[in-house]
This record gives structure tokens, C-alpha cells and sequence, in this order.
């Protein structure tokens, strides 16, 4: 199985005269099908501007995934979290005196609550 | 005729004449279409021819794309080793060898599809995105349909599932064993790039899944992967055809002859379905993988139940 010359050339690129890095499947796209499969959970957002006219001047098409989880779950969790540490940063004086006044008030009720 | 014999002597029968089953495939849907057809040994011309041409590798290819070939012939002979070819067994079986053998033809996949990117042209890209889906969507339905194969067997190799089916082993697991060989027939349908799923025979944009992978490898490299194909295309008929048929009925012989003929049967089945039916649409072929899924399903099911 003698090998010919090997040689390195354009091959077909679909009529593309000079393909770039954007003319290619990036991860998003190359995912894109089995994750719309799952649109349920990951909730696709796409914002595209899309070319119009005969000679369009430009467009742009960007697309996100928030996914459930971080949308309808954890976000309302974390808002209700920083809302209650927003009320307690009421103890935070920012005076030693009166950080040891709690510690001391801390004390005495637990010592009474033992006796 | 011991086992181990049996087993060597089958395992170079199958890399011998698997180019054998798409040439059985293309007789049967010209004769549907009223022509004559390709001769039967029409793939080992193709393969003669492509071993003589030159190779052109693209600009931007790096050694992924010629990797490509060897890793596709490496992940079918692994394949071919662990799968047990009638009642031979497999030439290389231990415990959870399925698991191995559905790696092999992953990490194949895996380098076609990195090769399928590293050609550079957005069509290829395109190609390796839909066999990724594809793939993602027919592996439960493979790992149902062998988990339905083990529980029968009480055993976890290949080997093991395929040895237990005597000719009453069957007969007691009937619809099990016909659903869980329905469903490895519909995955190998998706697997081996065939109608419903993607349609081998054109190389227009838009309808080709693996065949657009393929379109930058030229020369031997082409030779190698369409012999890959054929491989795995026989690999997952022995599949299917060791579930349905029972292998092991007594004599080596007999055995053997069930197989083949269970094979050129799968074959001529093929070949029927690509006649009467056209691609689906694309939005079809994830319920069509998940039917198959939900068959495998069901044959667990059933055989869970009698166990």
C-alpha cells in the first residue's frame, strides 16, 4: 500500500472563499440541538439583529442560557438571604464596646438559663 | 470445535466480510427500485480504489484530522474484539466488557467528530453536531436493551448475555427478547448513519449527518474509515441478531450458520426499511431514539418482573 504524495491544499468549504474562526461552529451552536431538547430546564435567550436589505451594514445575534435552576431557583433564594442579612447589619455598630456588651448580655442569659 | 477456535476463526470471518453487509443493503433497495443494482462486493472494489489515490489534507487540519482514521479503525477492532460473533463468544470477554465496547466506538465517534471540526468548513461542523445529539440520544436505548440482555443472563459480559440464550431461554423471554432486539435495531439504524435517521447515500448539504464528517478525508484515510463503518455496522447487526436468534443450540456448526444467516437476514431487513421509508425530519429523530429507549424500557421491564 505504497502512498502517493500527500499534499495540503483548500479543501470544499462550501463556496466560502475565505472562512474566518466566526464562520464556524462554535460551542454554543454545536450544542445548540440537544440542549433545545432540553429547552424545559436551560430556557434559550437569543437577542439577534438580523441583517436587512440588499447590502445589509450589520447584524449581531448573541444567545444565553440561564437555566432553570438559577433562574426560578436559586436567584429568589439568594435576594430573600440578602434581604434578612440587610435587616440583621443593624448589630453591626461597628464599636468594640458594644460587641462586648452583647457578649457579656449572651452570658448572663445563658448563665441564668442553666441555673 | 473449542471455543476459543470458534471464536478466532468468527472474529476473522467478520473483518473478512463486513464490507459484504452495505453491498447486501444496496442490492436489496435497487431490486425495490426495479434496477439491478451495484455487484454485492461493490465495497471492496470502493476500498481497493481509494487505498490507490493520493490524500489532500486541508490547510487548516492539524493532527487530529490524521489521527482521525486510526482511532476509527482502533475503536472498531476493539469493538469487534469484545463482541461475541454467535456462539463463539467474543475473542476478549471479562466482566462489564459491554462498557469497554460502547468506549471503543465512543472514542471512534469522538475523533471523527474532533476531525469533523478540525476540517475548518462550517458544513462539517454542522455534520458533528447533529452525531453528537444523535449519539447522546441512542446510548440509553443501548444500555437498556443490554441491561434487559443481562438480567436474563444473570451475567455481566457480553459474552455471558449471548451464551445463555438457548432455544428455551428464548422461547420464555420471547417479547423481551424481541423488544430489546427492536430497539438495537433502531440504534444501529442511528448509529450507522441509516434512513430514518440520515441517509448514507447523498452528499447533498443539509441531509448528510455522517457523511458530512466524512467529506474532507480522501485517499486511504477514507478507505479506513468507510472499513471502520462497515465494521461497526456488522458489529451492531451481531448485536441485534444475538438477541433475537438464539446461539446457542448445540452443535458449532449450526451456530454459526444461524448467525450468518441471521446477519444477511438483518441485512435484507435493512435494505426494506430504507426502501419504504425517507429521512425524517429532524425534529422527529430524538422521539424516534426515545421510542426505541422507551422499547428497551419496557423489555427490562418484562424480563424484570419473571426474573
Amino acid at each position: 500500500m505504497r502512498r502517493a504524495a500527500r499534499g495540503s491544499g483548500p479543501t470544499w468549504d462550501c463556496g466560502y472563499i475565505a472562512p474566518d474562526g466566526r464562520m464556524q461552529y462554535t460551542a454554543t451552536s454545536f450544542t445548540r440541538p440537544l440542549v433545545e431538547d432540553f429547552d424545559a430546564f436551560v430556557k434559550i435567550e437569543d437577542s439577534r439583529n438580523d441583517p436587512q436589505g440588499l447590502f445589509p451594514t450589520g447584524g449581531s445575534f448573541s444567545s444565553w442560557r440561564p437555566g432553570i435552576a438559577r433562574a426560578f431557583g436559586f436567584s429568589h433564594l439568594f435576594r430573600l438571604v440578602g434581604y434578612l442579612a440587610a435587616r440583621l447589619r443593624i448589630l453591626q455598630e461597628g464599636r468594640v464596646q458594644l460587641y462586648l456588651l452583647y457578649m457579656a448580655a449572651v452570658l448572663v442569659i445563658l448563665l441564668m438559663w442553666k441555673l | 470445535m473449542s471455543q476459543t477456535i470458534l471464536s478466532i476463526v468468527m472474529f476473522i470471518l467478520s473483518l473478512a466480510l463486513c464490507p459484504l453487509l452495505p453491498g447486501i443493503v444496496n442490492r436489496v433497495k435497487a431490486k425495490f427500485a426495479g434496477r439491478t443494482g451495484q455487484p454485492l462486493l461493490q465495497k471492496y472494489y470502493d476500498l481497493g480504489k481509494l487505498i490507490r489515490k493520493d490524500v489532500v489534507y486541508s490547510t487548516t487540519a492539524t493532527w487530529i484530522f490524521r489521527a482521525c482514521p486510526v482511532a476509527v479503525l482502533g475503536g472498531a477492532l476493539a469493538a469487534a474484539a469484545l463482541t461475541p460473533f454467535g456462539r463463539g463468544g467474543a475473542l476478549v470477554s471479562f466482566q462489564g466488557d459491554f462498557l469497554i465496547w460502547a468506549g471503543a466506538l465512543t472514542l471512534a465517534r469522538l475523533f471523527m467528530i474532533l476531525a469533523a471540526l478540525d476540517a475548518g468548513s462550517a458544513f462539517t461542523g454542522m455534520g458533528a453536531s447533529r452525531e453528537t445529539w444523535f449519539a447522546v440520544l441512542a446510548e440509553p436505548a443501548i444500555f437498556l436493551a443490554m441491561a434487559a440482555l443481562a438480567v436474563i443472563s444473570h451475567e455481566f459480559s457480553m459474552t455471558g448475555f449471548f451464551l445463555a440464550l438457548t432455544p428455551e431461554a428464548t422461547s420464555r423471554h420471547f417479547m423481551a427478547l424481541l423488544f430489546a432486539a427492536l430497539a438495537l435495531f433502531v440504534v444501529s439504524l442511528a448509529e450507522n448513519a441509516r434512513i430514518p435517521v440520515d441517509d448514507p447515500t447523498t452528499h447533498l448539504e443539509l441531509t448528510m449527518i455522517h457523511e458530512a464528517m466524512l467529506l474532507d478525508h480522501s485517499g486511504p484515510d477514507l478507505a479506513i474509515i468507510e472499513y471502520g463503518a462497515a465494521l461497526k455496522l456488522w458489529v451492531m447487526a451481531s448485536l441485534a441478531v444475538g438477541a433475537a436468534v438464539p446461539v446457542n443450540i448445540g452443535s458449532w456448526w449450526l451456530d454459526a450458520g444461524c448467525f450468518l444467516v441471521g446477519l444477511l437476514v438483518f441485512a435484507v431487513l435493512l435494505g426494506v426499511v430504507e426502501s419504504v421509508m425517507a429521512r425524517l425530519k429532524l425534529n422527529r429523530v430524538p422521539q424516534f431514539l426515545v421510542g426505541a429507549a422507551v422499547l428497551a424500557a419496557i423489555s427490562v421491564i418484562l424480563v424484570a418482573r419473571s426474573a
